[in-house]
């Protein structure tokens, strides 16, 4: 049935992002976690401070959002510079 | 006392020869700790945590395609420090970084810090009480990376 093609389309690309979301350790300095911030995703000071705080006094920050592969991207360089990071759907 | 200061693109490290020792002591410990790459040591799992914690194959597939080459560049990142501070002019009294290996310093600070925070307990809270005197000395050494970190962090930052 020619109905169903729409739909199996949109099941097989469906388009919900997928996020970059970085947790709060006891360890990371949170000078250093705003240079990361600044320096990698090339945010501004102030955006990387608001970020910074957000995962310090929340738990958990949301820094990027797009495409998985870019996700997985985003979160290995979080942990190369030893930031605890995980990919996520945007919906979770 | 200062322990870096910027000159032009560069920053220099004047730490004394002592504390240039212990860094490039613990780098090149946790480069053999990272060489190892036993997942089911706390510290090797903090420095390669989980990127799907709640999808055991997403994050099975993630490993099999970034772990090598995120340990590869852990490590490469520490003997790098051990040549950077550990130079065979032990009496040098500084040391120039530039752009990139600043970086790498700041980069292997962090994880010599997650390695000794895993071993010590680290918790939002800090450490648990010890009387134990080695463990002591090493949370002064936890606390001394930091303010080394620091340092570097505001004269990059300034």
């Amino acid at each position: 049935m020619t109905a169903e093609l729409p739909d199996t389309r949109l099941r097989a690309a469906p388009d919900v992002p997928w996020t970059t979301v970085v947790w709060d350790d006891p360890v990371n300095l949170m000078t250093y976690v705003t240079h990361v911030f600044e320096r990698y995703f090339g945010f501004s000071r102030a955006t990387a401070e608001t970020l910074m705080r957000r995962v310090h006094e929340q738990g958990r920050a949301t820094v990027a959002t797009g495409p998985r592969e870019e996700m997985e991207r985003h979160v290995e360089a979080m942990h190369e510079h030893g930031l605890h990071a995980t990919v996520q759907k945007a919906d979770e | 006392m200062t322990l870096f200061h910027r000159d032009g693109e560069h920053v220099v490290a004047t730490l004394a020869p002592h504390e240039r020792g212990l860094v490039v002591d613990l780098a090149g410990q946790v480069a053999g700790l990272l060489e190892r790459g036993d997942r089911s040591d706390g510290a090797v799992a903090r420095l390669l945590p989980s990127a799907y914690p709640d999808d055991a194959e997403a994050d099975e597939e993630f490993r099999r395609w970034t772990s090598d080459d995120l340990t590869a560049h852990k490590v490469d990142g520490a003997r790098t420090v051990v040549r950077l501070l550990g130079g065979d002019d032990e009496g040098a009294s500084s040391v120039v970084l530039d752009d990139e290996a600043q970086q790498t310093l700041l980069r292997t600070l962090a994880d010599l810090r997650l390695v000794l925070g895993q071993r010590l307990g680290a918790g939002p809270d800090g450490f648990p009480p010890t009387t134990d005197e080695h463990e002591a000395t090493m949370r002064d050494v936890f606390d001394w990376l930091a303010w080394v970190q620091e340092s570097l962090l505001q004269t990059i930052m300034r």
